[in-house]
């Protein structure tokens, strides 16, 4: 950034010294050859990013609100439809895997009746696949999914693709593994699938080890907070309601922002686990952790 | 064929405004507007046929087009196509094989007739339909009836259903029956009942020409019921044969022979390519080729099929083929290509493949009705889904999309199991969803593939974990739940594990909630091993 700046300086100091500056609407159309102010530039650089929004916005996909206040306005309204959303988590944690069903909870409160397809390995080894009898614990039917499974990730990957460019589905879950581990392999396949998403309207959500997450509309990183804390100031330690430290670590059309949620399975409702046991802001202390930092940034 | 007989049952489905509906579709016009259709007569464009609105400012069929025009300048005009109602009369009939292998089209009286005798039973449990009046008529013919209506004005066309025991009375109260618009119109089978239901019909239902008609008229003779007291001799002598003969083809006296639709025969597209196809680009082509004819070649016949082959060809005489299937009939250009889009890869060319063809099996007419109409864009987008399994299971195979569905034992690993997609409006193996008073036995969101031993510390042998150690991570429980005892099948000789297994969940320090078990009981004397089995969200 501090290398940023002082080339900012050094280019404006030389088109200064040219003694070609003008009026900053000059400058901006001055086409080839012409110097522009470092005010003129952020006007610019502003103008060009609302037109960039606005053309990302011009076919408008729907939104799912997560009900937290927080996330949603870091979301600028909620989850969009039609955009594929990295969900990342650490080894032999089932967080990641909650919260996507969470989400998929609360979009099948809204739509009961299109199917969720949920691709995932033949055999996942330590990391374990879907137990569909737990489940209806977390307020989601299983009858409602249908399973892709193949061994093959570039098979699997092609599978969720093709998911994502049907209309009529809900959301489509992938499980990527390994496959973000070539980030050629991983950059080409994200910028299709954000393509493939567009074209059908559905929600994709990849679920994973931590992975690049530039292309994504969106880049989470949930892990299982400790619920022991949480439990002796509520009361409740026989409260084993799943209790999530969510990371939204990169969001295109946001900002980042974190929080410690409580997800209620019979009322599919998530709840700010520290706006509850801490009013004074204590939650406003959160930072994105440095491991998915460094995740999003090395994208 | 020979349609007459006192025990027949022939099922006409009259269309009254099907030229003027197909052509409002066509052109994109509101059916309540004034439209006519117009041919050629007597040196002049008359109307044919006029929609409901045109009919209601008056306007009748005769009028030439500049009259019509004049007086009514908003009315829309256009040529009758008889070719085209023809050909959807004929699609209408190759529909109709739904309810019989017999069935015929009337393209003068815009109907379709559907000869029932022996299938309409099969309809007698088909739906629920009160039959009150078994005594005359067939229960089955008149839930075929029933379903033929509903299916009808779900297109939105005005129809006309009756059934009789000859063609010529089915015709006449389709035609002319007062009720016949309202529901379908059954005449019983007994000759006195059906002289009694056919008599206030106007002499039209006959099909008789309109010179003889007029000289009816003028004879004083406008109903049915005019000829019974006349003798077919004095008829003949009057207005000629073709009175008597419709007469008695009325009653069943007469065969009445009317031709029926001839089932489409099975569908190959075959290409004879010029030069041997080789190469992945050249190959997709080809296939792409192949599907976009046949998906022409199956619109073009009114059909759908389940299965496709693709075959081919090399240079050195190799014949290979590759099968496809759809869970549901189909034929969209665009689902056939998404369906074969991964067999260029599958094709060893090797030094090229001189001749390729696409046969499709299992072909059924059974298509929504809507799609005879070009107005099946509902539908179509409904069946995405439908399409999208079918391509992933002609790409990884039908066992690699699944469904689960519950299976009742207590064993965790046993309680679900896989199946292959059939149907994706399938909604067997529901699930039971918890309710708010309600117990559930705790279950991890992800289950390993085969438990996992761990190290374990616990304070007593039959006491929950303490601390855990796992691959490289050392953790502190901190909670714990259980235990939840599951025995062993112990009727099972092919089960290997004899040990009941103590079911625990666990919280650890840093948050992650595992389930763990216990296998072997201490009071017993068994030896205790632990496993880690799945992983809490």
């Amino acid at each position: 950034m501090l290398r940023l700046q002082i080339m900012q300086t050094t280019y404006f100091k030389s088109s200064v010294s040219d003694g070609s500056v003008k009026g900053s609407s000059d400058l901006i159309q001055g086409g080839r050859g012409g110097y522009i102010s470092s005010s003129c530039k952020a006007s610019r650089f502003s103008e060009l990013k609302t037109q960039i929004r606005q053309a990302d916005t011009a076919r408008s996909f729907p939104t799912l609100q997560l009900k937290v206040d927080r996330f949603d306005i870091a979301l600028s309204g909620g989850l969009r439809f039609g955009h594929v959303h990295l969900m990342t988590g650490r080894s032999f944690d089932g967080a990641a895997t909650g919260f996507v069903l969470a989400l998929l909870r609360l979009m099948m409160d809204q739509d009961t009746l299109s199917p969720v397809v949920w691709c995932s390995p033949s055999h996942a080894g330590h990391a374990g696949h879907i137990l569909a009898s737990a489940l209806p614990a977390l307020g989601v039917s299983p009858s409602r999914f249908i399973f892709v499974h193949d061994q093959h990730p570039k098979r699997l990957m092609g599978a969720f693709e093709e998911v994502l460019q049907t209309r009529g589905v809900l959301a489509v879950v992938g499980e990527y593994g390994l496959f973000a581990r070539s980030a050629y392999t991983w950059q080409r396949w994200v910028r299709r699938t954000r393509l493939a998403a567009k074209t059908g309207g559905t929600m994709g959500l990849l679920l994973g080890p931590p992975a690049p997450v530039s292309g994504f509309e969106t880049g989470w990183h949930i892990t299982t907070a400790s619920a022991d804390l949480f439990a002796k100031r509520e009361g409740l330690q026989t409260d084993w309601r799943p209790y999530w430290s969510v990371q939204l670590t990169y969001s295109r059309q946001g900002t980042p922002c974190a929080d410690k949620l409580v997800y209620d399975g019979l009322t599919g409702r998530l709840q700010s686990a520290i706006s509850r046991s801490d009013k004074h802001g204590q939650a406003s202390q959160l930072r994105v952790s440095k491991p998915a930092l460094l995740a999003s940034i090395s994208a | 064929m020979d349609v007459s007989g006192d025990d027949r049952q022939i099922i006409y489905l009259h269309l009254p405004c099907l030229p003027i509906q197909r052509m409002a579709r066509v052109q994109g016009w509101s059916l309540e507007e004034k439209v006519g259709l117009y041919q050629r007569e007597k040196g002049a464009d008359r109307l044919v046929y006029l929609s409901a609105e045109a009919r209601a400012d008056g306007v009748q069929a005769g009028l030439s087009v500049a009259d019509a025009r004049a007086r009514h300048p908003d009315m829309r005009f256009a040529p009758v196509d008889h070719n085209a109602d023809q050909a959807l009369l004929t699609a209408f009939a190759r529909w109709a094989f739904r309810y019989s292998p017999v069935t015929g089209i009337d393209a003068d009286g815009l109907g379709i007739w559907i000869e029932a005798t022996g299938a309409s039973h099969l309809f007698a449990h088909a739906t629920d339909f009160d039959d009150t009046d078994a005594d005359d008529t067939d229960s089955g013919l008149k839930a075929m009836c029933a379903d033929l209506y509903r299916q009808i004005s779900q297109t939105g066309l005005r129809a006309s259903i009756a059934s009789a025991s000859t063609f010529g009375a089915a015709f006449a109260l389709a035609h002319y029956h007062r009720d016949v618009s309202a529901q379908p119109v059954h005449a019983p089978a007994r000759r006195a009942r059906m002289r009694e239901d056919l008599a206030d019909l106007p002499l039209a239902a006959l099909r008789l020409p309109l010179d003889i008609l007029h000289v009816l008229s003028q004879a004083g003779l406008r109903q049915i019921s005019h000829l019974y007291p006349l003798g077919r001799a004095d008829l003949t002598a009057r207005f000629g044969p073709d009175i008597v003969l419709r007469y008695s083809q009325l009653f069943g006296d007469q065969p009445d022979n009317q031709i029926p639709v001839q089932p489409v025969q099975p569908v190959a597209v075959t290409k004879i390519w010029a030069e041997p196809v080789m190469g992945y680009e050249a190959l997709c082509n080809m296939v792409s080729q192949l599907t976009a004819k046949m998906a022409e070649r199956l619109l073009d016949a009114e059909l759908a099929a389940r299965s496709f082959e693709l075959g081919w060809q090399r240079t050195d005489g190799q014949v290979s083929c590759l099968l496809f299937r759809l869970s549901r009939p189909g034929r969209r250009e665009q689902t056939l290509q998404r369906l074969m889009a991964g067999a260029a890869e599958k094709i060893d060319a090797e030094f090229g493949v001189e001749y390729s063809w696409i046969q499709a099996h299992e072909l059924t007419v059974d298509v929504p009705v809507t799609a005879l109409l070009g107005t099946d864009q509902d539908s179509l987008q409904a069946s995405q889904v439908s399409d999208m399994v079918d391509i992933l299971a002609a790409r990884l195979g039908p066992d690699k999309v699944q469904r689960v569905v519950s299976q009742s034992d207590w064993h965790i690993a046993d309680s679900q199991a896989y199946q292959p997609v059939a149907d994706v409006t399938d909604k067997t193996g529901q699930w039971s969803m918890p309710v708010l008073t309600g117990l559930t036995s705790p279950r991890p969101v992800r289950l390993l593939d085969r438990p996992e031993p761990v190290k374990v510390v616990a304070m007593m042998p039959d006491h929950p974990p303490a601390m855990i150690r796992w691959r490289h991570y050392n953790w502190t429980v901190l909670r714990t739940t259980g235990p939840e005892r599951v025995g062993p099948r112990w009727w099972d000789p092919n089960r290997t594990d004899r040990l009941s297994r103590d079911y625990y969940r666990v919280e650890v320090e840093d948050g992650r909630r595992l389930w763990l078990c216990r296998e072997g009981l201490v009071e017993r004397g068994d030896e205790v091993s632990w496993f880690i089995y799945g992983l809490f969200s």
